[in-house]
């Protein structure tokens, strides 16, 4: 509550959990258009590691148009309390694509900036 | 009247232990990872853990394992035999986290087994080997192995954390 | 006629010389009268006295001296014709006698004297005759006989001496039967007594196989037991094992706290000295613990490995004894059927033991039957041969006979 006060920041953020091989993606809900089934336009972002089949697609907006990521499975919507989120630690990695981890599952999840994809 | 051997040693014998006072030492955090028994400056590590499942990270150096959440802190997590060139670090059960600082920027190194605190004679510290690998601008000095246990690499720990986010960022 | 002759000459002589001597009417007569005596004596009887040219007494003396020579004359020509049968009996008798002849011999005669003879001598020739055709006929159907006699006991011979070979080899047969049935009968004992033995091994492999049977159902049970007390081991170990995890777990978190504290200690400078040996030290425990800890660890690993394979182990002896039972049942099953095999195969073994045993003493006396038979035969071909010996000379006999009674002629 202190947290909208001061940073003006939502209490939570919706988070949709997506699976990629053995690991564990989160993206902002609200960038997300739909899920879909992997069609010829979905591509794979080599970065996330190994796809299993990539049947599900997470459509969305990008600079140059819909896109559309491969992946594994989709966990669902969690709303994640604002204390769990962080920032992306300095100099851990250069990708602009991670933007920052969320602590709110069992182990750290890498949040994943769907524009950026591009 | 004649004195025994021993009355005479007592006689000589010091009034409390003068061996830490006397000779100047430091205290390392030694632990082993691979092949290497490695040892850094106990006031640059600030918590030894048990590693969980890490979480990679897309598009970092090979050193870089991922980052661990602990005590609600994101920290990087990386492996001093790839860093050093040594050959690969394996997380298993038993691997501890060394968390280390350097400034503001804190991460964890991987430790197969932590042998523990350590002092050492500042004098038993030997320099570096001239015209070393690339292990060797990280190192202090070497202990030899000798009486006092097998020998210990000794490293800057924070140099070397300086120098690993350098390298993950600037490539 | 030699002997007939003297006599009347001799008569008429002492007659003529008494008639003559007493008359001598004249010269001249009594002349004529002496020629016509003298031609008589010479043996004319032809001739007469002329009684003509005489007269008186010497007509009556001739008439009576013409008379007396006719009778004279008579007398001779009868005396002459029963001379000629005589001679043709002798004839006859001497032709009979000589060549056997009978069919010469007559019954006709002028002789009134001399037929009955002739008559009597005929019938005697005539059964003689009789008598030599039978004799004859008799020879003939002799001979055939007694060729035939000879012909059969010829082939009697061929036949004994036949025979005789073949009792000689039926008996040489029968011996060596009476050899062979003995080896069977031997053969028998030795098979009898191989059966028996089997019949003794199969009962105690019976035996044997019960026992192993018995061995396999304990066994199995007992297996079910180590089985039992295996899984019971098993949980327990599994038990053991978790709570060495819990103090694993307890021990790893004491080493990382105590190695925190020495830290922390460290961090303190000399204030957190005797902290940081006491961290040490409990650290020093700590990994004591997790030393004994990977120990019992290493050890209930063994023990889950050992009972895993104990387990396994029972199993497969559960396996292999509920197979080993099969097995068992089946052997008792086989051996069941080989002891009836064998009782069969012994008494069978048996029988043909008494029964070449019997056998043998049948052929055994078949063997003697033979040698005796043997012997009559032999004895038979003997008199056979002696037969037709016999029959040879009866057969030349008859031959002899025939040719002998060919000599009279009956017709």
């Amino acid at each position: 509550m202190s947290a909208r006060t001061v940073q003006d920041a939502p209490e939570t953020v919706d988070i949709l959990l997506v699976e990629v091989g053995e690991e564990v993606y989160g993206v902002d809900a609200s960038q997300v258009l739909r899920i879909d089934r992997a069609g010829p336009q979905s591509f794979a972002l080599a970065a996330l590691g190994a796809l299993r089949h990539g049947r599900r697609t997470l459509v969305y907006w990008t600079d140059s148009g819909e896109a559309q990521l491969k992946v594994d499975a989709v966990r669902g919507v969690s709303a994640v309390p604002l204390a769990c989120l962080r920032r992306m630690p300095p100099a851990a990695t250069r990708s602009p694509l991670a933007i920052g981890l969320s602590l709110a599952e069992e182990r750290p999840v890498v949040l994943i900036d769907l524009p950026r994809t591009f | 009247m004649e004195t025994s051997p021993l009355q005479r040693a007592l006689k000589a014998a010091p009034d409390r232990s003068s061996v830490g006072q006397a000779r100047p030492e430091q205290e390392f955090f030694c632990f082993k990872v691979g092949e290497l028994r490695l040892g850094v400056p106990s006031e640059t590590v600030l918590e030894v853990f048990r590693a969980g499942r890490l979480t990679p990270l897309p598009r970092t150096p090979a050193f870089v394992m991922g980052v661990t959440g602990h005590r609600g802190q994101v920290l990087p997590v990386l492996d001093l035999l790839r860093f050093l060139g040594k050959g690969e670090a394996r997380v298993g059960e038993r691997t501890r986290l060394c968390v280390g600082a350097s400034g503001p920027y804190v991460a964890a190194v991987v430790a197969d087994s932590v042998l523990g605190l350590r002092r050492i004679l500042t004098s038993d510290i030997l320099p570096p080997p001239l015209g070393g690998d690339a292990a060797a601008e990280h190192l202090l000095g070497v202990v030899q192995p000798g009486t006092r246990g097998e020998g210990i690499a000794l490293l800057n720990f924070a140099k070397l954390l300086q120098t690993a986010r350098q390298r993950a960022v600037m490539r | 006629m030699s002997l007939e002759s003297p006599s009347p000459k001799s008569a008429p002589r002492r007659k003529s010389t008494s008639k003559s001597a007493t008359p001598a009417p004249t010269d001249t007569g009594i002349r004529v009268l002496i020629e016509a005596i003298e031609r008589v004596l010479a043996g004319d009887l032809t001739a007469r006295a002329p009684v003509g040219e005489l007269a008186g007494e010497a007509a009556l003396v001739a008439e009576l001296l013409n008379e007396l020579v006719r009778q004279l004359s008579n007398a001779e020509a009868r005396k002459a014709i029963t001379s000629k049968e005589i001679d043709r009996a002798i004839d006859g008798l001497i032709a009979l006698v000589r060549q056997g002849d009978l069919a010469r011999w007559s019954k006709v005669t002028e002789d009134d004297q001399l037929a009955p003879l002739l008559e009597g001598f005929g019938n005697v020739i005539e059964t003689l005759r009789t008598f030599v055709r039978e004799i004859n006929e008799a020879a003939l159907r002799l001979s055939s006989s007694a060729n035939q006699v000879l012909t059969a006991s010829t082939q009697h011979e061929t036949s004994s001496t036949e025979q005789a070979a073949a009792i000689h080899e039926t008996t040489a047969t029968m011996e060596e039967l009476k050899h062979a049935s003995a080896q069977i009968a031997e053969n028998a004992g030795a098979v009898a007594r191989v059966a028996e033995e089997t019949l003794g091994a199969a009962r105690a492999g019976r035996g044997a196989i019960g026992e192993f049977i018995q061995a396999m159902q304990q066994i199995r049970t007992d297996g079910v037991a180590v089985a039992d007390s295996i899984a019971k081991l098993s949980k327990r170990v599994e038990r053991i094992g978790t709570v060495v995890e819990v103090i694993d777990e307890i021990a790893d978190r004491s080493d990382l706290l105590a190695l925190n504290a020495a830290l922390e200690g460290s961090r303190a400078g000399e204030a957190g000295k005797g902290f940081s040996i006491v961290a040490a030290e409990m650290r020093r425990l700590a990994e004591n613990v997790l030393d004994s800890t990977k120990e019992i660890k290493n050890l209930i690993t063994e023990i889950r490995e050992a009972t895993a394979a104990a387990a396994g182990a029972a199993d497969a002896s559960k396996v292999a004894t509920e197979s080993g039972e099969k097995l068992g049942a089946v052997a008792a099953q086989a051996v069941e059927g080989i002891l009836a095999g064998v009782q069969e195969t012994s008494d069978a073994a048996r029988v043909i033991n008494l029964a070449t045993q019997q056998q043998r003493t049948a052929t055994e006396q078949v063997v003697a039957s033979m040698a005796e038979i043997e012997d009559v035969t032999r004895q038979t071909t003997q008199a056979s041969k002696q037969s037709t010996g016999a029959a040879v000379e009866l057969t030349q006999l008859a031959g002899r006979l025939a040719e002998l009674i060919r000599r009279f002629k009956a017709d």
